[in-house]
């Protein structure tokens, strides 16, 4: 009962409040995860996306440090950019302002801004290094929606997060613990909230590059073999690829399903680098028995974390999985080859035999193994990068993709994939449209180009084919994603973005007798936004969006208006949204990104007739923590003119040393 | 470059794709000269302007009043009349305003007092606070409302303008009664002395946006032109402006599709 009370104190104690995301984090995460999110299926990437930035704007990365590790951070750099960024430190010394990135080659005024939230001018190690000052980072969130309260929850509405971590020198140590809506405080042997991780960390400079025990998260190549974070070369629209690079990173996301426990570490000796990891831990799903009720298996892989009713709980940890890896890579001057293998044991076989044409493809074993050859060349202005991935069954994973900067005001991408219906990975995340690197084939193409001094207009192409039956597809099925984007910043006051995108997928078509149909569904989605700082206290942002979906005819439109206002010291911060959207039904919904709690995520599906309204305030207590509160206001019309309102509460605190 | 500047103002606003739609009924003020540029409300030299966006008040650097009256297609019964009063004050300006809409059976007044200032060079922001009384017959009776409206007016360069306008930001949950919100944001050029155009997009809640542009024309000292068009109800408009001395006489029309014409009528009277 004491242990209990001790973990509910710690927990609702921990869970006090804080942030300090700004209006440059908000635009970039905005632009990417709004994007991610309209996608369902990419929700969760973009989730993953948002945490990461979070995380990168938290501890920002050391762009004078030389360091190409270090510098890899800015994971929407290309190695291009990488170099020429390591290669301007080093001859002309440490950058002095955010404005000389400007002036070096594959650098621009739109990347330089992508990067100005995720930088520091400084060359201290703020976390690891050989410094021995203790530091030291609190977050503490509660959110509650009063209007989702339901009967069957097990526990209280409020979801609580708590994030804690620590370094000293070389070593770093955190926990993670959380709670979601209707979950219990504390549940299971030993009693813990939902969600519970930590982790320690050594990093070195010698051969031991680093160790982490605990939970964390792996990333091989460019991610068809094991990825924990979120995919390579998914940003149609980015200024370039995100590389493959080999990863072994501390876990501190929420997400319960996308981390490994146990023991990784990174070598490097030479030119040579050894990535290895093992794991061991319970991860959920939902389990069933057989045809014959001769065996248990695992009928999927539940993911979304939410452990608030009994049926829900019976998913929790119901499988253990056991996961070995090692990547071994070499470094030759501008070309990197890296080999990789993963093994993943179940405690249960995950599918079972059956003759239905959607498993046929479906792994039906306990086991899988997956090798991997990736490679990374850089040849003048050409990067040229790619993998091949296959399984037991030699069901194979291929991507080919080719960077290509003529000048500095130009650079286009290609990238083709080859994903076999039957390629079966629990732990990969690889470039495409599809979240699992299966049953896929397609290729990408975008280019960036500076037309003007100050206007960049970018233009992406996709399409992709899928050979066999998938999620709302009984037929194999083929989508096309086409976007141009122009964005015009004459000055640091104003900002206009245009966007233009079309978005055509084919699904099923529901028939009340016999076999479904084929219905193509196509979106067109035009997005403008203004952004305009008249004064350094003050950003006015006013956004239209409108959707038009094909054959249905229905409409979306979104309107909205941002106030954010900051004094003059930071200490105090308000954003203020009002949006009035409309939308003919669920399909021409429309998705807006809002600024939220640090390590938090929103990104509401408008649909219906009704608006959105949240204020929220930040406030710099004392000179090492922040207070942070949102409210937030979702009133939609109904046919009877009443109104159905959800509102939420979220609140947060940041403390350091 | 800056050439560039006025395209991207005026593209970002033109290839709005929006339809004609409806308006909000609780914005009850238009003056004729708006009236006769599309119903445009980010004019800084107009009067009733002001009170569209609060903004503008404190561009006004004299003591001003004015009476509006107009009808809708002809029908008394849909009629508004106004009248405001502006006093300028320090760097920013107050405003009152009184509005009566409708006849016996059914009318809705509105009370509203205003303020706008200068929060820098470029930039100016106001608020208004609006008391509504309606008078229905039938058991909706009467009904008492208060709300409010702020606006920003921004001079990006010497001859660009931008205005945001936001009236009732309130989430219905808040009140015990529905009323529309609406959201306005637009921009406009001052081609040359004579000569001033804009284009504003505005969404009423449950509503979908509409598109306004107009221009206003000075032809003499005394005489000026408006024109505009709305894609509410695809509504055309035209207007004329007299100055008499301290008086300014405005008249204006504007057509509906189905309904046939509105009739505005503005006197303006500065010390």
């Amino acid at each position: 009962m004491i242990k209990k009370y001790s973990y509910a104190m710690l927990l609702s104690f921990l869970t006090i409040i804080l942030s300090g995301q700004e209006a440059d984090i908000s635009e970039t995460i905005g632009n990417i995860a709004e994007e991610l999110a309209s996608d369902d299926t990419d929700y969760e990437n973009a989730a993953i996306f948002t945490e990461y930035l979070n995380s990168l704007y938290e501890n920002p990365v050391r762009i004078n440090s030389g360091d190409k590790n270090e510098v890899s951070r800015l994971f929407f750099l290309d190695d291009l950019q990488i170099k020429a960024l390591i290669d301007y430190t080093t001859k002309t010394g440490a950058l002095v302002s955010i404005h000389e990135l400007e002036g070096i080659k594959g650098f621009n005024k739109h990347i330089s801004g992508m990067m100005k939230a995720f930088i520091t001018l400084e060359n201290e190690f703020p976390v690891t290094g050989n410094s021995h000052k203790t530091r030291g980072k609190f977050i503490g969130n509660a959110i509650i929606r009063p209007e989702t309260k339901d009967p069957s929850y097990a526990g209280s509405l409020w979801k609580l997060l708590s994030k804690y971590s620590i370094s000293s020198g070389n070593i770093t140590g955190g926990f993670t613990l959380e709670k979601d809506a209707g979950e219990k405080l504390i549940n299971g042997t030993p009693p813990l909230p939902d969600f519970a991780s930590a982790f320690i960390q050594y990093s070195g400079k010698q051969i031991v590059r680093k160790i982490i025990a605990g939970d964390f998260g792996v990333r091989f190549g460019l991610g068809t073999n094991v990825n924990t974070s979120f995919r390579t070369g998914f940003l149609a629209n980015s200024t370039g690829y995100i590389p493959a690079r080999n990863e072994i990173k501390p876990y501190t996301s929420s997400d319960e399903n996308n981390f490994f426990r146990g023991v990784a570490a990174e070598f490097a000796l030479s030119d040579i680098g050894l990535t290895v990891f093992c794991s061991h831990h319970p991860v959920d799903a939902t389990i069933e028995w057989s045809k014959d009720s001769s065996e248990l298996f695992i009928s999927n892989f539940y993911k979304s974390g939410l452990h608030n009713t009994a049926s829900l709980l019976a998913k929790k940890d119901a499988v253990s999985e056991t996961v070995t890896g090692l990547n071994i890579s070499y470094n030759l001057n501008n070309h990197r080859v890296g080999i990789g293998w993963s093994h993943n044991r179940l405690s249960l076989p995950f599918g079972s035999a059956n003759d239905s044409p959607e498993y046929l493809f479906r792994l039906n074993d306990r086991m899988n193994s997956i090798f991997s050859l990736s490679y990374n060349s850089l040849l003048k202005q050409i990067l040229l990068y790619g993998e091949i991935s296959a399984n037991d069954l030699h069901n194979a994973a291929v991507t080919q993709g080719i960077t290509i900067r003529p000048s500095d005001r130009l650079n286009i991408n290609f990238l083709f994939r080859h994903y076999s219906p039957g390629f079966t990975a629990f732990h990969n995340n690889g470039p495409g449209r599809n979240p699992s690197a299966a049953n896929e084939k397609g290729m990408t193409a975008n280019f960036t180009f500076e037309a003007a001094k100050y206007l960049f207009i970018s233009a992406a192409c996709d399409i992709s084919i899928f050979p066999w039956l998938k999620y709302r597809s009984d037929f194999p099925s083929m989508a096309k994603r086409q976007e141009i984007r122009m964005k015009y910043s004459p000055d640091e006051s104003l900002n206009i973005d245009i966007s233009y995108l079309m978005n055509s997928v084919e699904n099923n078509e529901s028939r009340a007798t016999g076999i479904a149909g084929i219905k193509k569904n196509v979106s067109r989605t035009v997005k403008i936004q203004a952004k305009y700082i008249p004064h350094n206290n003050l950003t006015l942002t006013t956004r239209l969006d409108y959707k038009y979906i094909n054959p249905s005819l229905n409409k979306g439109t979104l309107f909205l208006q941002d106030v954010i206002y900051n004094t003059a010291g930071g200490h105090f911060a308000l954003w203020f949204r009002y949006c009035l959207f409309y939308t003919d039904d669920w399909d021409s919904r429309l998705y807006t990104y809002e600024n939220d709690l640090l390590h938090s995520f929103s990104i509401p599906a408008l649909s219906g007739k009704g608006s959105r309204t949240y204020l929220m305030i930040r406030w710099a207590l004392w000179k090492n923590s922040e207070f942070r509160v949102k409210y937030g206001l979702s009133s939609l019309s109904l046919s009877d003119y009443g109104n159905n309102v959800k509102s939420e509460l979220k609140i947060q605190f940041r403390l350091w040393h | 470059m800056y050439s560039l500047h006025k395209i991207f103002v005026c593209l970002s606003l033109f290839i709005l794709p929006l339809t004609a739609s409806g308006s909000n009924p609780y914005c009850m003020i238009t003056g004729a000269e708006e009236a006769g540029m599309g119903s445009l409300s980010l004019y800084s030299k107009s009067f009733w302007s002001s009170f569209n966006n609060q903004a503008l008040l404190a561009e006004k650097n004299s003591i001003v009043a004015a009476i509006n009256y107009q009808d809708r297609f002809c029908l008394s019964q849909l009629a508004t009349k106004s009248a405001g009063l502006i006093i300028p004050s320090g760097s920013g300006s107050a405003g009152l305003i009184f509005s009566h809409f409708g006849y016996k059976e059914f009318s809705r007044t509105m009370t509203g007092l205003a303020c706008g200032l200068h929060l820098s060079e470029k930039i100016s922001a106001g608020i208004q606070i609006d008391y509504f009384s309606e008078k229905a017959p039938g058991e909706f009776q009467h009904h008492h409302s208060v709300t409010f409206e702020t606006g920003f007016f921004i001079k990006i360069r010497e001859n660009i303008f931008a205005s945001l306008h936001m009236f009732n930001p309130l989430p219905d949950a808040l009140r015990k009664r529905n009323m529309p919100s609406t959201i306005t944001t637009g921009a406009g050029i001052q081609l040359n002395k004579d000569f001033f155009a804009a284009l504003e997009t505005e969404m009423c809640s449950s509503e979908r946006p509409v598109l306004k542009t107009g221009f206003t024309y000075e032809l003499t000292d005394n005489l000026c032109l408006q024109g505009g068009f709305n894609t509410r109800n695809c509504s055309f408009s035209f207007g004329t402006g007299l100055t008499i001395k301290n008086i300014y006489l405005n008249m204006s029309i504007s057509t509906h599709e189905k309904l046939g014409l509105s009739h505005f009528l503005s006197l303006v009277f500065k010390t």
